[in-house]
């Protein structure tokens, strides 16, 4: 079977994280102070792509095109999307046209078009005149497991190199859920966004490998964890870093040593992509040959992830 | 209003033509391809505008792509056809 390893990675986040190369020695982002800090798009995606982009579609566009700048791949043999939420920007424009529309008038067509939680994937298609396999996976705060999942799938059986990427944004309705779903204060504070995307390929000769990526219930999530790790002769005490993630649940006390992603990116559906690249980079400028990270995203009650990666 | 400048307005507005200025935009210029460079998705924005603005509804494809060549060809329609 073959093994899959990351190729290149890009995130755009509160942190000052685009075109960073080891997301490790990003500094910390004011307490509380959750603003996106975006590239110049401009520089990345063609005027008439942009004029018609939501904001997760820009950060998307620029993601995208840079991760594939970096690992050399022209056109991918797959493009798969995680999003919990999909274009929010553009669905709340459509609903809003939707309602002050009289009946029987016309509704402005680009929110509708743009509004579907695949309009992302289909984007970056489209500007890659890319006619291969596209697909979108929106399970909340799991997308990205599952769109990586997918990814693994791919690559074992036979892509050379796929494009996936994970992101969601924030607008202002989700504030009011948010409070109407009595989330606490401190998980309030922590709404956010942000984009990653990734080229993961078959063959590397160095590198960081995706060893497993688990769901599971998330009761059964630290022995579900010991036992992944035991499968592999590992021992949680042994790896470099475990970066843990939460979606919508409160911060855990957990019993190893942890970093928490979601503490300096804040909270959104697909943030366990952000502690992925995290991993990813402080495996690749920290770690040797054998080392080891862990990146565990609490999602629900009822379930969360792990994903085991490895420095070869 | 002259009703060019507030089909340029409209446009760049529904359009989010957001560094063309109306002056920029030619009355007898090409909107799609050349000119303007507008596409697909903008020309059903332009049958939006027609609806909600002027009362017009275009139902013949064809018919559309000479209503919709200039700003002076979808002013002189608008004129004619305003309800």
């Amino acid at each position: 079977m073959r093994r899959v390893f990351i190729k290149s990675a890009v995130s755009i986040s509160v942190l000052d994280s685009f075109l960073q190369e080891d997301l490790s020695q990003l500094s910390e982002s004011p307490n509380g102070a959750w603003t996106l800090k975006e590239p110049n798009y401009r520089d990345y995606v063609a005027p008439a792509m942009l004029r018609r982009a939501s904001k997760m579609m820009k950060m998307s566009l620029a993601s995208s095109q840079t991760a594939l700048e970096q690992s050399g791949i022209q056109s991918p043999d797959s493009i798969i999307v995680g999003t919990g939420l999909g274009g929010m920007t553009d669905t709340v424009k459509f609903l809003e046209g939707s309602i002050r529309a009289e009946e029987g008038s016309l509704i402005a067509p680009g929110a509708f078009i743009q509004s579907g939680h695949n309009s992302v994937s289909g984007q970056i298609a489209l500007l890659l005149k890319n006619q291969q396999y596209n697909m979108t996976h929106v399970q909340k705060g799991l997308s990205f497991e599952y769109a990586l999942l997918d990814a693994m799938l791919r690559v074992k059986e036979g892509d050379d190199a796929v494009l996936l990427g994970a992101v969601d944004e924030k607008i202002g309705v989700l504030d009011q859920l948010a409070e109407r779903m009595t989330w606490p204060e401190d998980m309030r504070r922590q709404l956010s966004e942000g984009c990653s995307f990734f080229v993961v390929e078959g063959e590397a000769a160095t590198g960081v490998e995706i060893v497993e990526v688990k769901i599971s219930k998330t009761e059964d999530l630290l022995s579900n964890l010991d036992r992944l790790l035991e499968s592999h002769s590992l021992n949680l005490t042994d790896s470099v870093q475990n970066f843990v993630g939460y979606s919508e649940l409160p911060k855990a006390d957990l019993p190893f040593a942890h970093q928490v992603y979601t503490d300096r990116v804040g909270r959104y559906f697909s943030s366990s992509a952000f502690g992925f690249h995290l991993a990813s980079d402080t495996l690749k400028h920290q770690g040797k040959p054998g080392d080891f990270a862990t990146v565990i995203h609490f999602s629900d009650l009822q379930f969360s992830s792990i994903m085991l990666l490895r420095r070869v | 209003m002259d009703l060019k400048l507030e089909l340029k307005e409209k446009l760049i507005d529904q359009l989010n033509l957001e560094e063309v200025k109306p002056e920029d935009i030619k009355d007898d210029e090409p909107l799609f391809g050349e000119g303007l460079g507008l596409d697909s998705i903008d020309a059903l924005e332009i049958i939006v505008i027609l609806d909600n603005n002027y009362n017009i509804k275009i139902g013949n494809p064809e018919e559309a792509r000479d209503i919709f060549h200039s700003i002076n060809t979808l002013a002189t329609y608008i004129e004619a056809n305003q309800k």
